[in-house]
């Protein structure tokens, strides 16, 4: 596709009266292993490639894709979807800068490099680990998956971007059974990154760790009901953070007053012990990225600064609504969707407090290793969360399992009550869905205390 | 489709026995509005082949949507039955011949579902002053049509269509600040209840206004059809025999037992009049059927594709499922719904001393459907004896999916097919409630 072609597309698409038009090419190469008892189950290669149109008439957007790449493929669709825009003016003339490439990732292995054969011995391997571990472990699921995504945006202000984003998981489910009880355990690991950042070492700590919690909620008793402290390790990652409070700073709600954190910049939405930061420039992230699917280089961007409302996550569109610069959030799952703002690499900085001080000062709560999903309305700010590893904390000292947990409470009110915030910080990966599209993430936070919040659990609490 | 056929034949010469052929085109319409403008207007049409050889009992699979470059999926797919684990239980469907073309009535013209769509939203702002924000009002339609080929005989076309319109708001009352959505689907555009969505939005919202959370207790809890066809969605995997096989289904060793009340009757039937997406072959190519899963409270029937079957020497129940091109079959279903029974909603609503008649669940895909273990967020109307009182938020319903399913003790009159899975409303007793 020469530059010539898409000057005359993007010239085609405002012909209709839009005031923005801007094409995405995508091409994606995928790898995907499973096994499954003890079979290897799957093995896909997968290629997708495709071009998104866009034409943007005031606040409408106009979208189209297709994978007829021919410069009649891509003058049908534009017309299409910028049919329905009544207004006829003047030629606009589009000349592209040079082509602008970057790329976030060091490549050592490509998608094509890799021997299928060793995809097949890794998945071996682990369930082979998952299995040993107890006698109960009855099942076990790995799934290894790389991605190699290309993307080229250009635009009708002559932006030319090229971004290369490599992105490898491991995924490892044990079912542990006993006396007709079943209990899963599952650990996963995703990073930005080619296939060689794949090690014996790191596989064999996710298999283990699988089917450690899948024995660990064997033995665990029902997760108490009723309000309680809840200290949330470092270790179960910052998903909290990112549904209780980063979907509400994305610009498009915040845009449509659909967020309790509409028109609060600068003020207090937090307790002072609390700063939020989303950044697509971190290395090695799952959520990273050169440019965003708009073109935009990613950004550190400062959300919260000690309690204070600083700003909010922007694609192009609401940045411009809001008559601020875009932060390098726009993005989409893929060539079929249109960019809106979405979180990349979410994180609450730490604080000064040593982690174990924090669970000693809990005289009766739960204590959260590793966490589930969640989902939030970011209307109201309500939202919930699974545990998935959790213990119960008696006069500060972690005594028991539990199973069955889930946090239920109120974003803006949970970040106005975290007063201990502690020293350390580590990261999870995750997919994001939003408006039914699925976007890589990465969210981090230290350990917290969260000093009363709803457990949805089994058991009456007495 | 000639281009199959011809790729097909074309494999032959490659010297790969066994090769099968996906195909499927997709065409997809999206209006939002928002602010009585359009917000977000897309349309799109695209298809893509996916592509599975057997050799030596291993199956590789592929899946591209460039045409132009086929041979080169085809020696990928190759490459990974190479490294693939011997299992003689894979089989593709013998001879399966047929086309399964449905009309569907024309939609109104863009323009006009624009305008109606905008009409939509603003009904809904006009219904009540505390409705405050509109978030959008998304119009979504898909129209699908699949191909399997294979190097057995088969040769099968079929398509269906659905479509949906969404919407979510905000109410304030100046105190408080609450959210409702609703969603009502159809096949084609005069199915869509839009009055309805209206009304069950706006009253969600402005009736859930002040609501409080709850003392934790067990109580019992009424479902609507919108929420129990959710729930069952995550019970149905339990069904599944590839599940059950794994030791991964909370179903394994059931069969035959009574796992539910008397008046509990789960059916799955792709081939009813009825059914949202009327299917006569699944995605393997075999004929689908009518099947009790659970009839009078015992456990009749697990699902069946093509390789769970084998591995039973049993028949496919006719559940083989592709969710599109890019994966492999699994088990799933078409049609899958809880038989109706006779009192109203209003009814059942009557016979309740102390419950909560669910608006929303929050949380169901953290449901665990393997150990059935869920806790999920909900709020809703509290029912005192047998009225909707006051409103109820930042609640948990909690417990197993096994107990759940004994604790359904009614079933409502009030089933629509305007899913893949459908629910008339369920009264579940005996739930635990975690609030205060």
């Amino acid at each position: 596709m020469n530059s010539k072609i898409i000057e005359d597309i993007l010239e085609i698409s405002l012909k209709r009266g839009g005031d923005f038009a801007e094409i995405y090419f995508e091409e994606t190469k995928s790898i995907y292993f499973r096994i499954e008892d003890k079979k290897i189950e799957e093995i896909t290669f997968g290629e997708d490639y495709g071009v998104g149109i866009r034409v943007i008439k005031e606040d409408k957007t106009f979208y189209g894709y297709t994978q007829d790449v021919s410069f009649n493929g891509l003058e049908k669709l534009s017309r299409n979807i910028s049919e329905i825009i009544y207004e006829e003016r003047p030629e606009k003339i589009i000349s592209l800068e040079e082509k602008d490439f970057k790329t976030k990732v060091r490549i050592i292995k490509d998608l094509k490099d890799i021997e299928i054969k060793e995809g097949v011995d890794f998945l071996k391997f682990m369930d082979e680990k998952a299995r040993s571990y107890d006698q109960r472990i009855v099942q076990f699921t790995g799934i290894i998956r790389s991605v190699d995504q290309n993307v080229i945006i250009a635009n009708s202000e002559g932006e030319f971007k090229e971004d290369k984003r490599l992105r490898t998981a491991i995924y490892a489910l044990s079912v542990g059974s006993k006396n007709g009880l079943i209990q899963t355990g599952i650990d996963a690991y995703g990073v930005f990154s080619g296939w060689n950042i794949i090690t014996i070492d790191l596989i064999e700590k996710i298999s283990l760790d699988s089917s450690r919690r899948a024995i660990l909620m064997l033995e665990a008793v029902d997760a108490p009901a009723g309000v309680m402290p809840v200290v949330i390790s470092s270790k179960a990652g910052g998903v909290i953070i990112h549904e209780a409070v980063g979907h509400g700073l994305e610009g498009d709600l915040v845009n449509k007053n659909a967020s309790v954190y509409a028109g609060k910049i600068g003020q207090k939405v937090a307790s002072e012990a609390i700063s939020l930061v989303d950044a697509g420039t971190l290395d090695g992230n799952y959520g990273s990225f050169a440019f965003d699917d708009e073109g935009i280089p990613s950004q550190y961007n400062i959300l919260i600064e000690k309690g204070i409302l600083k700003g909010y996550m922007h694609s192009r569109i609401t940045a411009k609504k809001m008559g601020v610069k875009p932060t390098g959030n726009g993005r989409r799952q893929n060539y079929r969707f249109p960019p809106i703002p979405r979180m990349t690499n979410t994180f609450l900085l730490p604080g000064k407090i040593s982690p174990n001080e924090i669970i000693n000062s809990v005289d009766r709560g739960i204590y959260v290793v590793k966490m589930g999903g969640g989902q939030v309305d970011t209307i109201s700010g309500d939202f919930v969360f699974a545990v998935e590893e959790g213990y119960l904390i008696e006069k500060g000292k972690i005594i028991k399992p539990i199973r069955g947990a889930t946090l239920i409470g109120n974003g803006p009110k949970i970040l106005e009550s975290i007063e201990m915030v502690g020293n350390d910080l580590s990261f999870t990966h995750g997919t994001c869905g939003k408006d039914m599209q699925g976007v890589p993430v990465s969210d981090g936070m230290p350990t917290i205390l969260i000093p009363q919040i709803t457990i949805g659990g089994t058991k009456k609490e007495d | 489709m000639e281009f199959l056929e011809e790729f097909l034949i074309y494999t032959q010469k490659k010297g790969v026995k066994d090769v099968e052929l996906f195909y499927q085109e997709v065409e997809k319409e999206h209006i939002s509005i928002c602010d009585g403008e359009i917000e977000n207007f897309q349309l799109s049409k695209e298809g893509g082949l996916g592509i599975r050889v057997l050799r030596y009992c291993r199956q590789g699979f592929a899946y591209t949507n460039n045409l132009s470059n086929l041979d080169i999926t085809l020696e990928k797919a190759i490459k990974a039955s190479e490294q693939m684990s011997e299992d003689d239980n894979i089989m593709f469907s013998k001879g399966s011949k047929g086309i399964d073309i449905k009309e569907y009535k024309e939609d109104p013209p863009n323009y006009k579902k624009i305008e109606f769509l905008k009409e939509v939203e603003k009904k809904i702002y006009s219904k009540d002053k505390r409705i405050k924000r509109v978030k959008n009002v998304t119009w979504e339609k898909y129209k699908i049509r699949s191909f399997i080929l294979n190097t057995l005989g088969t040769n099968l076309e079929y398509n269906y269509q659905y479509q949906y319109v969404y919407t979510e708001i905000g109410v304030s009352d100046g105190k408080d600040e609450k959210s409702s959505w609703d969603f009502k689907s159809g096949r084609v555009w005069d199915d869509i209840d839009f009055e309805d969505l209206v009304n069950k939005v706006t009253w969600k919202g402005t009736a859930l206004l002040g609501a409080k959370s709850k003392k934790s207790q067990r109580a019992e809890i009424i479902i609507p059809p919108s929420q129990a066809k959710d729930i069952l969605s995550v019970f149905a995997s339990a069904f599944s025999s590839d599940n059950v096989q794994k030791g991964k289904s909370i179903l394994k060793g059931l069969l035959g037992e009574k796992i539910a009340h008397d008046k509990l009757n789960i059916i799955e039937d792709p081939t009813s009049e009825n059914a949202f997406i009327r299917r006569e072959f699944d995605d393997e190519g075999v004929k689908t059927k009518k099947k009790y899963l659970i009839k009078n409270g015992y456990l009749e029937e697990y699902l069946y594709n093509l390789y769970t079957a084998k591995k039973e020497n049993k028949e496919s129940t006719g559940n083989g499922e592709r969710i599109n091109y890019r994966a492999l079959p699994n088990v799933g279903f078409f049609n899958l719904f809880i038989e109706p029974g006779e009192k109203t909603e209003e009814e059942i609503i009557k016979t309740v001393k102390e419950g909560l008649y669910v608006f929303s669940l929050m949380g169901l895909h953290l449901i665990d459907p393997i150990s059935g273990d869920f806790s999920i967020g909900a709020d809703g109307l509290w029912i005192r004896n047998g009225e909707l009182a006051e409103p109820v938020c930042e609640v948990t319903i909690s417990g197993n999916l096994k107990d759940f399913l004994k604790s359904i003790v009614d079933v409502g009159n009030n089933i629509t097919f305007d899913n893949t899975v459908v629910s008339p409303t369920l009264r579940v007793i005996n739930i635990m409630i975690a609030g205060k």
